[in-house]
């Protein structure tokens, strides 16, 4: 059930219609556990088990620990539930990868062999459920938050179905306490989610799915083009990813505003950030700020010497990009992040340096994402090549240049907008019809743009 | 204290979302209302082009039906059939049949064709046992691309046979629903801008009589295995058997208005395979035939049956024939068939 589908709006509809009605704060919890366990398992009822067990070990554990006094106890418990979760996330996310790469080193040496590695199934959303828990079990073994002894309660906190396939990831103490509190129906909340939903659709829809062909085309074949089409495929590639997850995170928020609950908000101009260290505070930020307070930090942060800073950032966007995905293309994009995050923090500082101009850091985006995009690396290094070193080959046709053309134009415009009014501002000064008549057409235009061929979310694969 | 002149800010959300749900879905239903009396290339484009073409033909005799006429009549020699025995007295064939017509979409094709001026005096309708079916597999298809509002009532009971989300799409979404012919059309009108004129393109010449039809294949046992289990696609359309619903209704329009407006209907039993012919039972096939007595009663029209007219090797599917059978079907039919009913329907 795609957030785009008109299934999901005639699902979400009923929820929002009997959540509303109902008389108490129990009840309505029950209806929101129900409906997110329809929407799970309308992708893969099978998955259900393995979000279960994940919930079950992190919710026996808070309790333990809220139950135990000794520290060396509390230790293991706190280990033993990360390690079960993260384990399962191993397996499912990284057993294939792992036994693939294993095989081809054991190839690579000269040795024989028939095994073939397994497929393994990817559960939908558990990279973002497995970093919820562990932020949960963590926040109660250092006391920032209260164990939840409701398991509806706690059920909720991992299965709320708005951000339970690609976050935003949450934290325990944004979200449990929103679960204790009575929901008053707002007009004035119904119409900001309803805002959020329509720019999600709309940056989705009806601008990222149209890029999506053309990346695919220019990406699966990058041996064909000249440096031109490489470089509209790369610049539609950096605008599909922020529209695709930015337009589903919108949604999120926005469906979750309609339940009367806040998300917080995951991206902030990305691209107009100068330096690398700003973008990571503009980009998926629920993600960001998740490695740098369960990673970064407990691994001693900047608080050592500038070697072993340099060393906790590395190994921290390391593994944030394995994280993304079972490939060494990530592992690359995230060893990429790493080093210019490093020079971005030890060169020489000064906000109107070259690097640290919006260009130069949407460029070293750009070239970040050829190794996200890429599956393999001589697909990346050949469209790296062909971006650098003009070369002849084919050009994209006239259409699709136009259509990536419209779509930086629509981003940088919107981009530049936010930037520089306070568009909250300027939306609550407008009157309520003239405002109604924009997120009406702008819901009409969407759904007249709407690919034919429903396409998933990008963060869905991670 | 909130200003009598100003709108109480409390109550400005549920003012634009009031004006925003009020205007979506009134823009909605307006297209709604317009792609129901203008948007035929938008919603069926199918129906236009082949009405289009039709309508520039200027023919006597016109067939109504589905993809099956589409594979075995071919109007273009009938027509040189005709002339080759008749002259200048020759009537013009057309081929109105569109992918999935059935009486609905064959009614509603014969209304706009008489109400843009085209007058057929003879209509070949396809007839065979589903195509009277109260269970019409086509029905969510019609609601979709043809069927409007004033339609609603005769649909509402099938709806429980039906996709409820695809009728309520076509209804209450419409540009939702029609948004790839919405844009293809748009892209059309803009580059017709910039286009040239295209010179007006000269009227084919007639097509010339083949002297021998061309040799069907064999039939291998491959093929016979392939057109068994097509057939059992085709089981599905006579399931629950009884001749009713909006189909039975829509033929019963179509002929009412032929026999108000004096136009001669033959309803042809089209050639299906016979795995095909073996599912119409004894109990369907009486069925079919008593209420084939009833029409030719009230309405004064004509069945033939040509059911079993092609061998199986002429089928590419259960009801669907190979291109080279629509000449020697299109030679029987009218030498055998049209020629001497056009000559008695043309007697002053």
């Amino acid at each position: 059930m795609l957030f785009t589908s008109l299934e999901y709006l005639l699902f979400f509809s009923a929820v929002f219609a009997i959540y509303w009605s109902l008389p108490s704060a129990r009840s309505r919890l029950t209806c929101l556990l129900l409906a997110s366990i329809w929407f799970y398992v309308s992708w893969n009822p099978w998955c259900l088990g393995l979000i279960l067990a994940a919930g079950l070990n992190v919710y026996a554990a808070g309790l333990a620990l809220e139950h135990t006094r000794r520290p060396g106890a509390r230790r293991g418990l706190l280990i033993a539930s990360i390690a079960i979760n993260l384990g399962l996330l191993a397996f499912f996310k990284y057993g294939a990868f792992v036994a693939k790469s294993a095989l081809a080193l054991w190839h690579g040496l000269g040795g024989s062999s028939s095994w073939r590695a397994p497929d393994i199934l990817l559960p939908l959303g558990i990279s973002f459920y497995t970093f919820e828990t562990i932020s949960y079990v963590v926040d109660v073994y250092r006391g920032r938050t209260r164990a939840a002894r409701d398991p509806l309660e706690f059920a909720l906190y991992v299965v709320f179905f708005p951000r339970l396939i690609a976050g935003p990831i949450v934290r325990p103490h944004e979200f449990l306490p929103q679960l204790r509190r009575w929901h008053l129906f707002s007009w004035d909340r119904f119409q900001v989610g309803l805002q959020f939903v329509v720019i999600g659709y709309l940056k989705k829809a009806a601008l990222a799915d149209h890029l999506c062909p053309i990346v695919d085309q220019v990406f699966g074949n990058p041996d064909a083009y000249g440096t031109a089409a490489v470089w509209l495929g790369v610049l539609a590639y950096t605008a599909q990813i922020y529209l695709d997850f930015s337009g589903y995170s919108d949604i999120a928020i926005g469906s979750a505003h309609l339940l009367g609950y806040s998300l917080p908000r995951n991206f902030n101009l990305p691209y107009l950030a100068r330096g690398l260290g700003e973008f990571w505070h503009r980009w998926h930020i629920s993600l960001s700020t998740w490695l740098r307070d369960y990673l970064f930090i407990p691994l001693g942060g900047s608080r050592g010497t500038a070697w072993q800073t340099a060393r906790n950032l590395l190994v921290t966007m390391v593994l944030g990009g394995l994280w993304h995905g079972a490939n060494w293309t990530f592992v690359a994009w995230g060893l990429y992040h790493g080093l210019l995050l490093i020079a971005d923090r030890f060169g020489p500082r000064g906000r109107w340096l070259p690097w640290r101009t919006m260009p130069a850091t949407l460029l070293a985006v750009c070239v970040g994402w050829v190794f996200f995009r890429a599956q393999t690396f001589t697909t990346a290094f050949t469209l790296l090549g062909r971006m650098f070193c003009p070369t002849a080959g084919l050009g994209l046709s006239p259409l699709d240049t136009l259509t990536v053309g419209l779509v930086l134009g629509v981003l940088a415009v919107g981009h530049v907008l936010q930037a520089s009014w306070d568009v909250r501002r300027v939306e609550r000064r407008l009157p309520a019809p003239v405002l109604g008549t924009l997120l009406a057409l702008l819901l009409l235009l969407t759904l007249v743009l709407i690919p034919e061929d429903g396409k998933g979310f990008i963060y869905f694969q991670f | 204290v909130t200003s009598p002149h100003r709108p109480d800010p409390k109550q400005r959300g549920r003012r634009v979302v009031v004006w925003m749900l009020g205007l979506f879905f009134g823009i909605q239903l307006l297209s709604t209302w317009l792609l129901d009396r203008h948007g035929l290339r938008i919603r069926f484009p199918v129906m236009a082009e082949v009405k289009a073409e039709v309508l520039a033909e200027k023919p006597q005799i016109v067939f109504l039906g589905s993809s099956r006429f589409g594979s075995t009549v071919n109007p273009e020699l009938m027509t040189a059939l005709f002339r080759r025995e008749l002259g200048d007295k020759a009537p013009r064939v057309a081929n109105a049949a569109v992918a999935a017509g059935d009486p609905i979409v064959s009614e509603r094709m014969l209304d706009q064709l008489l109400a843009q001026g085209c007058r057929p005096r003879l209509v070949v309708v396809e007839m065979l046992p589903e195509s009277v079916n109260w269970w019409d597999v086509w029905l969510e298809q019609q609601v979709l691309r043809l069927l409007d509002w004033r339609d609603m009532p005769d649909v509402v009971p099938s709806l429980r046979h039906m996709n409820f989300l695809r009728v309520f799409r076509a209804r209450f979404l419409p540009l939702y629903t029609h948004r790839y012919h919405l844009r293809k059309e748009a892209r059309l009108w803009a580059e017709g801008l910039f286009a040239e004129p295209a010179p007006a393109a000269a009227e084919p010449p007639l097509a010339g009589i083949p002297e021998v039809d061309p040799p069907l294949p064999e039939l291998t046992p491959e093929k016979a295995d392939e057109l068994a289990s097509s057939s059992r696609v085709g089981k599905r359309e006579v399931r629950d058997y009884h001749v009713g619903g909006m189909v039975r209704q829509r033929l019963e329009r179509l002929l009412a208005r032929c026999q108000k407006e004096q136009i001669h209907v033959l309803l042809l039993g089209e050639p299906v395979c016979s795995a095909h012919r073996n599912d119409y039972t004894p109990e369907i096939e009486a069925a079919f035939r008593s209420y084939l007595d009833e029409l030719e009663r009230r309405y004064g029209c004509t069945f033939l049956d040509r059911r079993d007219a092609l061998p199986d090797a002429a089928f590419r599917d259960y009801h669907h024939a190979i291109q080279d059978a629509s000449c020697p079907f299109s030679r029987r039919l009218v030498e055998q068939d049209l020629l001497p009913l056009w000559k008695r329907i043309a007697q002053p």
